[in-house]
């Protein structure tokens, strides 16, 4: 099949340079997605979709122009190579793209045991049904959702300049929401899991463990006070810890934020935007991470220092913002499928492990908040202001070194460099993970990311009930 | 490929293979996209065109929905036979009547706009053109992003009991980030409609520079609680986070709404009536028919500060033996419909913008929030993190804020809370309000 794919992108970049192309990338996506959703003890979703096309971006003399169809015969991929052409003769300047000197062959295929697409649709359904009804039963448990969601996602870049790129990955996850209820106050909480691989994954995680925890969490939550609101010393669980560096650091590093302005990480390159205990990267590769080899562009993705203890050495760039400022592209140029041009993204964006232990940055708290992640559900930043915002699942307060009062309803905000100066311990307990379920949301564009670190403790802004 | 082939061949196919019951749901939809660096200066340009597929069958109350872009009618057939497969082993849902049965269609004005129907990039590059040249005459403010989208979409729905016309409408989306030189400041705005009419590149440019400069040179503010004034776009989305939710009628049936139970009661400030309205004309969310073919209504859904209804969907209407109010909102095309807002719009007061700053005396003008969309629906908390707003004392701006958060519960706030209404209703993605005056609001701050 890949073969098959592979040539009909290498006929496009080749027709694409005959009728006039500087340079010429094509991306083609075969993506499956499966879903099941049994909510309140009944089936209420069994759906999949497909995601199917072709897109080819060209520059020309006269500028940059990118087109798709979902028809992948040749007489559809000639009208849209003529439209991507006919897009770049627009007369206005674009800047020039990075070129690589010579082409690459990548391939990368998540290992998968079984293939979660020929399972019997039986045995996920009694799964999920399963977990759903049995926390129903539960008292207490006023509402609750329990989804799988299944992916594979096949992505094809060839380029003029000889880049060859297949990936196939796999995801497969469970996910649970839970709505407990004492009187007349109620309280959600949802979590979930996801790992790279094939259905195996599924079958060997404590599926029924999870549903517990959660459960039980949300029945503690509803009668939780939420916190009185300020500014506390935080101890970022590692669950938390990645939404945290990828919503208040990562969205800034990003080099079309900066190069436009937009980002107020601009022009701090050699400048100290952390404490010395913060190292950040992004890094295409690791373990529990969504996996980038190669991005939309036929750019390799390898690891990328952002910060190296407290200084900002770097940014993420596509191939135009890397050119702009005469640097090497870093392979972050994504697009949420071949229906858009890429933007520039993160893909597994994280703080590198120090040496304390949770109970240690505890210890030394005399009044402060243990944040949690589970039930935290996203974040947002605004990099040019550098405010950046997101929920937090039920937390603790600290109190002489020891968690006492659980509390709900928690949102931090911060300032992206004052909150990141702040930080005087990093854990050793480093976690990556990503989702089937969701990804990071930019310009109308989700694309999956893994976001993760240790535990790590800072002061940050908290909002109350 | 023809809309009403495809929809005709995928009922013929899914009623031979023994489906009960099933629905065909074709979108075809032409966009263009633009993103401009600066005054003649582009970043991107691209579109295409694609034929997305929602099919649902029923086989003995098991039901399942599928679908995804296709390339020609044998991905239509390769998904109903797939949903097909599935729905056999799907468990029976006993509460299952009946895909919709009365299929309609409401004509409404200014659904379509011939500029935009004919798909010429020309149209957003000279919009964006507009708009960096209008902010490059400011010299203290530059362009961060400047995006234009255009779409043309087409869709109809058949099913086992009829079918529908063809629904055929534009859009515009306008997205603008400008950036104060040398300031942590900066500010941006949307546009969303149905057609170009209500647009002014120049003057929604104009307002964007305006704002950024308004709420620069931030400092703290004074107090842990304050009057506020919530601009019609930061209400808009904080009511579409936390009332919208609430009202759907699966969340209410399913024990998940603060609103259950509530229907008759005084629920908000009688200041405060909101309607939803799913044929109203330019309108971002306005459709002929919602998203599995029943025609769409306006509907008061508080009067006054009363809750009325709540919203349904054709399935959820059937639990409660009554009629969908046309709210029926599938994610994506290949989704499950589940009810949902069209256009949700809070009714205007009359106090003009000046007047209801001084209402508050000495509070904050909240012109852009980021993260209410993370504020719980459940029980109603909500939290906002402040990236754009100004500190006034009786009418008069004395420094711009940012970095704290607002927070409370949406229904005491909107209750007990409300000073006064704006006449200036503006939305974003299909909630439209006025301008709000709330008192004693609780700040959470550095």
């Amino acid at each position: 099949m890949f073969e098959e794919l592979l040539d009909l992108a290498t006929h496009s970049v080749e027709r694409a340079r005959e009728l006039g192309a500087k340079l010429a990338i094509t991306r083609i996506q075969r993506r499956t997605y499966e879903r099941i959703v049994y909510d309140n003890g009944t089936l209420r979703e069994y759906s999949f979709s497909t995601v199917v096309g072709l897109g080819i971006k060209v520059y020309t003399n006269n500028g940059v122009g990118y087109s798709y169809t979902t028809s992948l015969d040749r007489e559809s991929i000639e009208n849209c190579i003529k439209q991507a052409l006919s897009m770049a003769n627009h007369g206005y300047t674009t800047p020039n793209p990075y070129v690589l000197n010579q082409g690459i062959a990548r391939f990368y295929r998540t290992p998968v045991s079984k293939d979660p697409f020929t399972i019997d649709p039986g045995e996920k359904i009694s799964l999920i049904k399963e977990l759903n009804t049995e926390s129903m039963k539960i008292e207490g448990i006023a509402s609750c959702t329990t989804f799988m969601g299944l992916e594979r996602d096949v992505r094809i870049v060839v380029t003029s300049e000889g880049v060859q790129s297949v990936s196939e990955i796999t995801l497969c996850g469970i996910g649970h929401t839970v709505v407990a209820k004492d009187g007349s106050s109620m309280e959600r909480v949802g979590d979930s899991r996801t790992f790279v691989g094939g259905y195996e994954t599924i079958r060997r995680y404590d599926w029924q463990n999870f549903v517990n925890e959660l459960n039980n969490l949300a029945k503690q939550a509803v009668r939780a006070p939420t916190p009185s609101p300020g500014k506390y010393v935080a101890v970022v669980d590692n669950e938390l810890v990645g939404l945290l560096i990828h919503e208040a650091f990562g969205h800034a590093c990003e080099g079309d934020y900066v190069e436009r302005g937009g980002s107020i990480l601009q022009g701090k390159i050699g400048q100290k935007v952390a404490s010395e205990y913060v190292t950040i990267v992004d890094q295409g590769l690791v373990e529990g991470g969504y996996p980038v080899v190669v991005d939309d562009e036929g750019i390799p993705k390898g690891r990328t220092t952002i910060v190296d203890r407290g200084i900002l050495v770097g940014y993420l760039h596509s191939r135009e913002t890397a050119n702009q400022i005469n640097v090497e592209p870093t392979g972050n140029a994504r697009a949420e499928n071949v229906y858009y041009d890429i933007l520039v993204r993160q893909t597994n964006f994280f703080v590198e492990r120090g040496d304390w232990t949770p109970e240690e940055m505890i210890r030394d708290v005399k009044h402060g908040i243990y944040l949690r992640g589970r039930g935290a559900r996203g974040g947002q930043v605004s990099p040019v202001t550098g405010t950046f915002t997101f929920s937090v699942g039920p937390s603790y307060i600290i109190e002489n070194g020891e968690l006492k009062q659980l509390v709900r309803g928690v949102t931090v905000s911060g300032h992206i460099i004052e909150t990141l100066m702040s930080v005087d311990a990093v854990g050793r307990d480093l976690v990556v993970k990503t989702s089937v379920f969701g990804g990071c949301g930019k310009g109308h564009q989700m694309v999956r990311v893994g976001i993760g670190g240790p535990h790590l403790r800072l002061q940050i802004v908290v909002g109350g009930g | 490929m023809d809309l009403e082939y495809l929809a005709e061949h995928g009922l013929d196919l899914g009623k031979k293979l023994g489906a009960d019951e099933i629905e065909i749901y074709v979108v075809r939809s032409t966009s263009c996209e633009a993103r401009s660096l600066s005054s003649r200066r582009i970043e991107t340009i691209f579109g295409g065109s694609r034929i997305d597929i929602g099919v649902r069958i029923v086989v003995d109350k098991r039901v399942a929905v599928g679908g995804g872009s296709i390339s020609g009618v044998e991905d239509l057939e390769s998904i109903v036979r797939k949903v097909f497969e599935i729905a056999k082993h799907t468990p029976r849902d006993d509460k299952w009547r009946s895909l919709p049965t009365k299929l309609g269609f409401t004509l409404f004005d200014k659904a379509y706009d011939p500029k935009l129907a004919k798909n010429d990039p020309t149209v957003l590059l000279d919009m964006l053109d507009t708009m960096t040249s209008t902010v490059e005459k400011h010299r203290d403010i530059n362009v961060v992003r400047a995006v234009a989208r255009s779409y043309i979409i087409e869709r109809m729905i058949a099913n086992s009991y009829g079918r529908t016309n063809i629904d055929k409408h534009t859009a515009i989306e306008v997205f603008l980030a400008v950036r104060v030189s040398g300031e942590e400041s900066g500010f941006y705005d949307t546009f969303e409609a149905k057609t170009l009419e209500r647009f002014n590149p120049e003057a929604f440019a104009e307002n964007c520079c305006r704002l950024a400069k308004l709420t620069a040179h931030c400092r703290a503010v004074p107090t842990e609680r304050l009057n506020v004034v919530l601009i019609n776009k930061v209400f808009a989305s904080i009511a579409s986070t936390l009332l919208v939710p609430a009202l759907a009628a699966h969340n209410v049936q399913r024990e998940r709404s603060p609103l259950r139970g509530k229907l008759g009661e005084q629920v908000l400030s009688e200041d405060l009536s909101i309607v939803d309205d799913g044929a109203a004309p330019n309108l971002i969310n306005s459709k002929s028919f919602d998203d599995e073919g029943i025609a769409t209504q306006r509907k008061v859904v508080f009067d006054r500060g009363v809750l009325q209804t709540y919203l349904y969907d054709h399935y959820t209407s059937t639990i409660e033996n009554r009629e969908s109010t046309g709210n029926a909102v599938r994610r994506a095309v290949h989704e499950a419909p589940q009810p949902w807002s069209t256009n949700f719009i809070i009714l205007p007061g009359s106090e003009d913008l000046e007047k209801l700053v001084k209402t508050i005396g000495r509070g904050l003008v909240v012109y852009r929030t980021i993260g209410e969309w993370l504020s719980n629906p459940i029980n109603g908390l909500l939290n906002a993190t402040i990236s754009n707003a100004v500190y006034v004392e009786n009418g008069e701006v004395k420094h711009g804020v940012k970095g704290v958060i607002i927070c409370g519960n949406i229904y005491e706030l909107l209750k007990d809370k409300v000073m006064a209404l704006g006449n200036d209703v503006d939305g974003v993605e299909g909630c439209y309000a006025p301008s709000i005056a709330l008192r004693d609001v609780t700040i959470a701050k550095p």
